[in-house]
């Protein structure tokens, strides 16, 4: 399983991160290859390369605030949830986002 | 950019807008916003939007807002945990009140205000926030942050 994402919040300067941090632990932990690009007070930064998005199996925005480049997702399997369950709930957001996957795989 | 007069161990606090007030008190002493009044307000908006407490007994209020001068952060450890915000019950006794300005860019301050983010979601790290008994202690720990 591949999966990329992007994290975003309001101030840009604690979700964002704490978000990613968590979706890429708990992506790891269960075997999955993870990227999640952080949209924050630092600009994007470690954006998501045209490769990496046409391999990716799911897309995950864990986003609270609207984000650049959302397009690059069109025609993927997008689950989209917002930051805060991200930093609190992890383990639950990547069930939810492998059951919408499930529900939606061609 | 952390400082040690941004740090305080043990200190009797127990309640949200309380915690929130003595924090930005330092900040003002140290003289990193131009408005306090402002800054605190900012602070509230960002609380009226979602609770800041994120398990694990750690809070994290935060404001953006042109009255911050440069990125900082205040560290607080509560004498006592107490309950955050009636909106979810957790109680906290680590508390970080992050301060950034309204302007965006890359800048060493905001690159370590999101690695302290990222750790607060590590175990460890936690448990060495937890153990700390002094400021000096606390102050070694955040220093490491890069």
């Amino acid at each position: 399983m591949k999966i990329v994402g992007i994290t975003a919040c309001p101030a840009g300067i604690a979700h964002t991160y704490m978000a990613q941090e968590n979706l890429e632990r708990v992506c790891k932990k269960r075997g999955f290859d993870v990227k999640i690009e952080t949209q924050g007070s630092l600009g994007i930064e470690n954006e998501l390369e045209e490769d990496e998005i046409e391999a990716a199996d799911l897309v995950i925005l864990g986003i609270s605030i609207a984000i650049e480049g959302e397009e690059r997702f069109d025609g993927k399997i997008v689950y989209q949830t917002t930051a805060d369950p991200c930093v609190t709930h992890p383990e639950s957001v990547i069930d939810a986002a492998l059951d919408y996957y499930a529900a939606h795989q061609a | 950019m952390i400082r040690k007069e941004l740090i305080a161990v043990n200190k009797k606090l127990e309640g949200r807008f309380e915690a929130i007030q003595a924090m930005v008190e330092l900040v003002a002493e140290a003289e990193l916003i131009s408005d306090k009044e402002s800054f605190y307000q900012a602070v509230l908006a960002r609380e009226d939007e979602t609770v800041t407490s994120i398990g694990y007994q750690v809070a994290i209020p935060h404001g953006k807002s042109s009255t911050v001068k440069e990125p900082f952060v205040v560290f607080v450890k509560t004498a006592l945990p107490f309950l955050w915000d009636e909106r979810n019950g957790e109680e906290v006794n680590i508390i970080f009140l992050m301060g950034i300005p309204e302007e965006k860019g890359a800048n060493v301050h905001l690159k370590v205000l999101s690695q302290l983010s990222r750790n607060l979601m590590n175990e460890d790290f936690r448990e060495k926030l937890q153990q700390c008994e002094t400021e000096e202690a606390a102050y070694q720990l955040l220093s490491r942050i890069s």
